[in-house]
This record gives C-alpha cells, sequence and structure tokens, in this order.
C-alpha cells in the first residue's frame, strides 16, 4: 500500500491537506481534510436577533462574503415574509456580481495562472508577466471598487440588510461604478483569452452538477435548485435532497446526493453545463472560438467556465447599473414587523451552491441556523475525482503526480473557511 | 551596510482570511509592497521558504493545539511578529460583544472548543485591529515596518473619526452605535453608511463603558445585553 499525503496546499483559501492512498490491488482511495480551525459560526447566531446575523455570517469567509451576506438576508426576509422592488434586488445583484467578479479574478489570475506557466507562484511571473499581472489586479480593484460603491466596503460589504438597505447609492456614485464595470469589461474581453486557451489536462469525469435554475437568466440569488438529468426542487425542499456526512480526517462536512447516495459537483462549471443557455452573446461566443463545449465532464475546466462568466458578468453588471441609473430605486428599505417564522434562501457564492436557513423566534430571535457552503459540498466529488485522476496518472506513468493533483484541487477553487464548521448543532 | 529588503512572512491561522483579501485588495500598491520587502513565506500566494523572518504577519486565531504551536514556531523565527486583523487580535470575537461566549463544544480532531488571540501564547510587537483591517492602516503598517518605526494603532474612538466626516450621530437617532467606546482607524466607515459600529476594532484606549450605558439611557436606547457584562470583563483583563 501506498499512500501520499499532501500538506497545506498553497493558492487556495484556507488550509487543506489532502490523502491519496493505493492499495495492492491498486485500487485508489482519496481523502480530502480540511484543517481550518472550526469557529462555530452558526453557533454564535443561536440567541441572537436577526439583525447580527447578516454581520456574523460575512465572517464566515474573506473571498465570498458578500454573497454571505446577502444569503443570509434573503433566508431572513423569506421567514419574515418580505419582497423587496426590483431596483433593491438589482442592487443587491450588483453587489454579489462585484464578489463573483474578484473572487474569479483572484483564482484565475493569481492561484492558477503559475501553474500554466511553469512558476511557484505570481512573483516568479512578475519578470515575464508582469503586464498581465497588473492588469489582472487592476480587473479586481475594478470588481471591488463595483462592490464598494452599492455595499460601502468591498470585504465584508456594510449596508445590505434585512429588508433593504441602510443607504443606497447616489446618482453620481452610480455613475462612477458604471465607468468602473464598463473599464472591467473591456480589459476582461482582453485577457481573459489567456486563460481561455490554456491547455488543461486531458481528464473527465461525469458527475452530477447541482446549480440554481430558474429557466429565465443565468440565476445568482434567485431560484430553484437542479440537480443534471434528475429533479428540480424549491429551497425550502433542500433537506430531502441533500444529506450532510462527517468524516473524522476533516474539520469540514461533506455533503452528498440524499437518494443517489452520489458526490455533486458545484459551482461555475455547474452552472455553465445547466444554464448555457443564458449566457450572454459575448461569452457564448468566446466559448465557441475557444472550441468550449458544454455539458464538459473535466473538473479543470471549471477554470475556463469562471473565465467565462467573468465575460458574462461583466456585461450583466453594466446593464444592471444603467437600468438603475434609467429607474432608480425609490426607498431605501421596505416596512415589516418581525414574526416567528422559517426561511432558506439558495444562491449561487462564487464556488457554487450556498444555502442559509434560519428559523426566528417571535422577537426576532435566531432558533436554528443552518449554512451550506460550496467547497463542503465538493469534498467529495474532489475525492472522487482524486482517485480517478491518480489512477488514470499511474496507468501513464506520469512523474510529477503531486504536482497534478494539485493543480486538479486548486481547479475547484475550494474554499476552506467557509467549510470548516464541523458541528452537530441539532 | 549596504540596505537589505526586510524578509516578510505572511501566515494565516483561523479565520475568514478577509484581512489577507484586503491585504491583496490594495490592488494599486501590491505590487509596489510586493517589491519593497521579500517576501519569503505566503501559502495564500504560494511563496513556501523556512528560513528566519525579520517580519511575521499573522493573521487568524488560535484554535488548536496544532495552530498554537505553528505560532510559536513563528515567533521564533521572526524579529517582529505582527497581530493582523482582529482574529489575531482578540480572538475572532470580533464583536467585542461575544467576547464571554462560552461555547462548550468537544470537536473531533481539535478537542475542545477554543478561539484565543495570539498574545495569549506568544509576544506581539504590533496589532493592526478591525474585522477586516481597513486598507490604510496596511499602508500605515508597511511604511513604518520599512522605516524601522514601531506601528501605533489609534488611540482614539470611532466617534473622533466620525465628526471629521460630519456624519449625523446615530445615538441621536436612538441606534445603540459602539462608537464611542470602539478603536478608531475605520474612518466611521459603518455610521458613514448609516450602520451602527459593531465595535470590530476592540476597545479604544479610553473607553468609558460607564458612560455609554449612561448616554444609551439618556437616549432612551435599550442598553444591549452584553454592555453590561463587558464593563465587568474589561476590570479583570483587557480585551
Amino acid at each position: 500500500m501506498k499512500t501520499l499525503t499532501v500538506e497545506h496546499i498553497t493558492r487556495i483559501e484556507g488550509h487543506l491537506n489532502f490523502t491519496v492512498i493505493v492499495d495492492k490491488e491498486a485500487n485508489v482511495k482519496a481523502r480530502a481534510e480540511a484543517l481550518e480551525g472550526v469557529r462555530l459560526l452558526e453557533r454564535l447566531l443561536i440567541g441572537k436577533s436577526y439583525r447580527e446575523v447578516p454581520d456574523i455570517v460575512s465572517r464566515m469567509c474573506g473571498v465570498c462574503q458578500a454573497i454571505h451576506r446577502i444569503t443570509s438576508i434573503q433566508a431572513l426576509e423569506d421567514a419574515f415574509g418580505i419582497t423587496l422592488p426590483e431596483e433593491l434586488e438589482k442592487l443587491r445583484k450588483i453587489i454579489a456580481i462585484g464578489g463573483h467578479l474578484q473572487s474569479h479574478v483572484l483564482h484565475l489570475f493569481i492561484f492558477v495562472l503559475p501553474d500554466f506557466t511553469g512558476h511557484k507562484n505570481i512573483l516568479g511571473m512578475l519578470p515575464k508577466h508582469g503586464e498581465l499581472i497588473s492588469r489582472a489586479f487592476r480587473l479586481k480593484k475594478l470588481a471591488n471598487d463595483i462592490t464598494e460603491a452599492i455595499g460601502g466596503r468591498a470585504i465584508h460589504p456594510i449596508t445590505p440588510v434585512v429588508g433593504g438597505f441602510s443607504k443606497i447609492p447616489s446618482r453620481r456614485t452610480l455613475e462612477i461604478a458604471l465607468d468602473k464595470a464598463r473599464e472591467f469589461r473591456k480589459i476582461a474581453e482582453e485577457v481573459i483569452p489567456v486563460v481561455l486557451s490554456l491547455e488543461m489536462p486531458d481528464f473527465k469525469r461525469k458527475t452530477h452538477y447541482v446549480t440554481l435554475y430558474n429557466g429565465k437568466e443565468f440565476p445568482l440569488l434567485r431560484g430553484s435548485v437542479k440537480i443534471s438529468q434528475r429533479n428540480i426542487f424549491k429551497p425550502s425542499e433542500y433537506e430531502d435532497y441533500i444529506e450532510y456526512i462527517t468524516e473524522e480526517y476533516s474539520t469540514a462536512r461533506h455533503y452528498i446526493l440524499k437518494k443517489e447516495r452520489l458526490e455533486y459537483m458545484v459551482g461555475a462549471l455547474s452552472r455553465i453545463n445547466i444554464n448555457y443557455d443564458f449566457l450572454t452573446d459575448t461569452a457564448k461566443s468566446m466559448a465557441k472560438t475557444y472550441g468550449l463545449k458544454y455539458p464538459a465532464y473535466s473538473p479543470f475546466e471549471n477554470n475556463k467556465a469562471q473565465a467565462l462568466e467573468i465575460i458574462h458578468f461583466a456585461e450583466e453588471v453594466v446593464d444592471l447599473i444603467e437600468d438603475l441609473l434609467h429607474r432608480p430605486a425609490k426607498t431605501e428599505k421596505v416596512e415589516f414587523s418581525v414574526k416567528e417564522g422559517e426561511g432558506v434562501s439558495v444562491t449561487e457564492a462564487p464556488r457554487g451552491l450556498l444555502i442559509h436557513h434560519y428559523k426566528v423566534n417571535e422577537q426576532g430571535r435566531i432558533e436554528k441556523a443552518n449554512i451550506i457552503t460550496p467547497t463542503a459540498q465538493n469534498y467529495k466529488n474532489i475525492e472522487a475525482d482524486l482517485a480517478a485522476y491518480t489512477t488514470k496518472l499511474l496507468l501513464s506513468n506520469v512523474e510529477n503526480i503531486e504536482f497534478e493533483l494539485r493543480k486538479l484541487v486548486r481547479a475547484y477553487d475550494p474554499c476552506i473557511s467557509c467549510s470548516a464548521r464541523f458541528f452537530k448543532e441539532h | 551596510m549596504a540596505y537589505r529588503k526586510p524578509r516578510v512572512g505572511i501566515f494565516s491561522l483561523s479565520s475568514c482570511e478577509g484581512c489577507l483579501v484586503q491585504l491583496f485588495s490594495i490592488e494599486d500598491r501590491i505590487l509596489d509592497i510586493l517589491g519593497s520587502v521579500e517576501l519569503a513565506e505566503c501559502r495564500l500566494l504560494g511563496v513556501e521558504d523556512c528560513g528566519t523572518l525579520d517580519v511575521a504577519i499573522v493573521e487568524g486565531a488560535v484554535t488548536s493545539k496544532e495552530e498554537e504551536e505553528r505560532l510559536i514556531e513563528i515567533r521564533k523565527k521572526s524579529k517582529i511578529l505582527i497581530a493582523f486583523g482582529d482574529c489575531a487580535c482578540h480572538g475572532g470575537r470580533f464583536l467585542v460583544k461575544d467576547f464571554d461566549r462560552e461555547i462548550d463544544a468537544n470537536l473531533p480532531r481539535v478537542g475542545k472548543f477554543k478561539s484565543e488571540p495570539l498574545d495569549k501564547y506568544v509576544e506581539v510587537e504590533y496589532h493592526v485591529y478591525g474585522c477586516p483591517v481597513s486598507r490604510e492602516e496596511i499602508l500605515e503598517l508597511f511604511k513604518d515596518l520599512l522605516l524601522g518605526r514601531p506601528h501605533r494603532p489609534k488611540s482614539y474612538n470611532v466617534c473622533a473619526e466620525c465628526i471629521l466626516r460630519e456624519n449625523d450621530c446615530l445615538l441621536d437617532h436612538g441606534v445603540a452605535c459602539m462608537g464611542p467606546i470602539t478603536r478608531g482607524g475605520c474612518r466611521a466607515i459603518c455610521p458613514t453608511f448609516k450602520r451602527e459600529c459593531i465595535g470590530c476594532r476592540g476597545l479604544s484606549e479610553d473607553a468609558n463603558i460607564e458612560a455609554l450605558i449612561t448616554v444609551f439611557k439618556e437616549k432612551g436606547i435599550e442598553i444591549p445585553e452584553y454592555l453590561p457584562l463587558l464593563k465587568k470583563y474589561v476590570g479583570s483583563e483587557t480585551l
């Protein structure tokens, strides 16, 4: 029996090891081991006022905090029966898109690209690819500026609250944001081809792809959940379809499809596999130019799916800001009364499906909280891919197996902080 | 003697890593910053080295024995150790009100739950406060490090900065704002966006909790249950 353990994978968010075990019969097993300390954020919520929830849950993750904040607010609004006017929904979507754009740029250009240019990190890339790296940082800045214009701050936005916003942007602020969004779109269309033309390793393994779906648009904040070639279910029914399991080797939760007892994948690839038709024309034509076909079954294609999403969201955010300049929000907040209730919201975080579920008592205090993050859902799929890819690499006598496996894990853009909340609270 | 760029290591214990993300969110200056130091270790960027360091920037709280040991190792090889962000400074009780939250839980792999600030285990030269740390203060930190002078957090409270921005005082609107007792340096960003200060930077140096309770009473603001507890707690140990 042979065991390969790779410790503290670099260029991902958080601390993760993985172990691959090959037995005498050449059967391969893999384990993704989250090492992040457990921060018990859900436990901290119990007994707290609903007003405190968004501030606390956004601290789940420093990369995708914006979407955590918005998802928790949507779940609480569901519990109180609040519906927002379209303009406020659009403002929230801009924050979410800003979050996706900065996260994807960070992942693709700062974390992934060195694997393909033969460097250990971006510092090594600077002499030869300095211009590309500074343009990537410019993109990241513009994305953050867009979030900041609406949210007040890019990392842990301030303004979104239950019932709307504490403050909405002025016309002038929106105009500045529009300029930034247009600049982002222009630079993105110039540099994204760098990612789309990378040669990805030859490895495929079909799995179940799970994402939001609403049949109208490329969904981010609203919709039902679709499991590829299977059911569509409503957010409130999630417990009937996915189930969590714990593994003693990890501080994170792992999830499987409940009925099938099988692993599944969430993230950009799942989104595009299921919602390709709703991408913008520019994104679709780029996909054609670079020979990308969906559904695609290689986890490495998640990188290119993120790249296409950058093109798609860059266009969408320009449209959203233009819409809001034509039809500005009339009010910051809607009136509502606090009441006993239960609410669920399912959204798409940069790394995939995100579920927030709260039960609130009549004083507006939290009685139950459940948060299911994308990376936690991906662990079982990562393990299955690690095992299958190792088998393939062993058969083709590839020398640097460890390098290849790191690259595979990185393609998922895992976010360990989010997932490390191993705890049975009920 | 020839000038040598300081060798800097950037480390992360348990946290959301938002403070590291914030560091890389000074996008227009980050390449200058990285060029002015020798980045010797940073897992997030994929820089792996093991030598001694002039400066260790450590983000995150200590939540396990493993992390405690890692922190002690980092301390041993570093001349200056910086607690970077609220998790490192206060143990991830990012809202001052969670300071007393004892969670009785036994966790697989980890054992009894804990989340502690760095200076519980090692000596810390400088603290950079905030959840997340502010971009302005990150730039100040690097300037101080490069000039070889000590880094001093703001001693004044959030109100001092809030007044300069000519914001309407939220206390006058009946909002339980923690600004009067919270350390400044954030440019009062939350009150500027009409949100109460949640105390993410810890207590200011002259924080008068008693006076804040009196103000809340006078203005008819419901006194949050954690405030009297906080007052008691501060009596025995600094936050």
